[in-house]
């Protein structure tokens, strides 16, 4: 990290850069978020758009990783049925701490269109905690961007020398004050 | 073939006590009595004239006031050109039917989509589970009569809504201006 430079007076110099260490932990997380391939009905055409040339969230650090045990971020792209919560809820549990989960699209958020139906989870929260909520039916990519960007921005704000993210903790995200729940 | 020259034709080879006529517009079909299914198909399939080498779609509805489960099936020949359409009644309270798995395989998956969604119990059926929805479900989702039960496995199926404790800004000025209309006075200049 050191720079040297040769001054006459004083002779061989060396210039250090200082930084807090939890900003240089989670400038490197943030920029190096693999997210879960988990798509689940139409917003997952979305979420491949978005990987695609266009958007482009590979731009971000973000890129799509076939395994739970090496992601960082769970996108839930689509309407969820009891049958696929619990298999969610099982992918979420498989990844590593730290993990983030952005719920994508009316239908995760809430059920969506599909709240009435039988067969449907109202909402990825029912089930799993949830970071960003990402709303449209579909999201655009341009959207799902958005959302990445404030999941960095989460990733930003947490301190690692004073202590980690931990359940039942005060956490501050976009101005509102709010507890990690389980 | 055209469908009436089907049915006639089903009509002449089975008898007439077991397949009724063509009805209904504009999908004419015909009821072919529960019993007489399988032979009826077997003649479907194998006939010369008839050739039926597709089971498209097999369908339930319930009809609760009639206190029936119709079940449709759909044939159509790739090698004659021409489709065809059954359907058996059935009883609602014990749905039961012989299955056409023997007869096309297309039939597995059919049926036991029936029997998930139904309940229709497929007679004969190498494996009559449940295809759509979990194996641990309880009751038939797509019987008129069928009720949720609160979720399923501790997942809750009740979300409150966003919008409780929020009033509509239409509707508080409204109330706003209502009793501020009835002093107004023109104003002094």
């Amino acid at each position: 990290m050191a720079n040297t430079l040769m001054q006459e007076d004083i002779g061989q110099v060396a210039f250090f850069q200082t930084s807090i260490i939890d900003d240089v932990i989670n400038l490197a997380r943030k920029s190096s978020i693999f997210f879960l391939l988990f798509g689940l009905a139409c917003c997952g055409i979305e979420l491949m758009q978005t990987g695609g040339p266009r958007a482009d969230i590979d731009r971000f650090g973000a890129v799509p990783r076939a395994t739970p045990r090496q992601s960082d971020l769970m996108i839930v792209a689509g309407t969820l049925t009891y049958k696929m919560a619990e298999r969610c809820k099982l992918l979420y549990e498989q990844m590593a701490e730290p993990k983030y989960v952005i719920s994508m699209g009316s239908c995760a958020n809430c059920g969506g269109l599909f709240q009435l139906a039988y067969s449907v989870c109202k909402g990825v929260d029912k089930i799993v905690p949830v970071d960003i909520y990402v709303p449209g039916c579909p999201p655009r990519p341009e959207a799902l961007t958005e959302g990445l960007l404030r999941v960095q921005d989460k990733i930003m704000r947490e301190r690692w020398m004073s202590g980690r993210r931990t359940i039942g903790q005060r956490e501050i995200s976009l101005g509102t004050e709010y507890e990690v729940k389980a | 073939m055209t469908r009436e020259e089907i049915a006639s034709y089903l009509a002449g080879k089975l008898g007439a006590d077991k397949i009724a006529p063509l009805t209904g517009k504009p999908d004419a079909f015909c009821v072919v009595q529960t019993a007489a299914l399988l032979e009826c198909a077997q003649l479907l399939r194998d006939d010369e004239a008839l050739r039926f080498d597709d089971l498209n779609s097999v369908t339930g509805i319930d009809y609760l006031k009639d206190q029936k489960i119709r079940v449709t099936y759909h044939f159509w020949s790739y090698e004659k050109r021409h489709d065809f359409i059954l359907k058996v009644e059935l009883n609602r309270d014990t749905p039961s039917v012989e299955s056409l798995v023997p007869l096309w395989h297309s039939a597995d998956w059919l049926e036991r989509e029936q029997y998930d969604l139904l309940g229709v119990k497929f007679e004969h059926h190498p494996d009559l589970r449940r295809v759509l929805l979990p194996d641990d479900w309880v009751g038939h989702p797509h019987r008129k009569d069928y009720a949720e039960h609160g979720g399923y496995h501790n997942i809750s199926n009740t979300r409150e809504s966003p919008l409780d404790g929020f009033v509509r800004l239409d509707s508080l000025k409204k109330a706003q201006s209502e009793p501020a209309a009835a002093p107004a006075e023109p104003t002094k200049h």
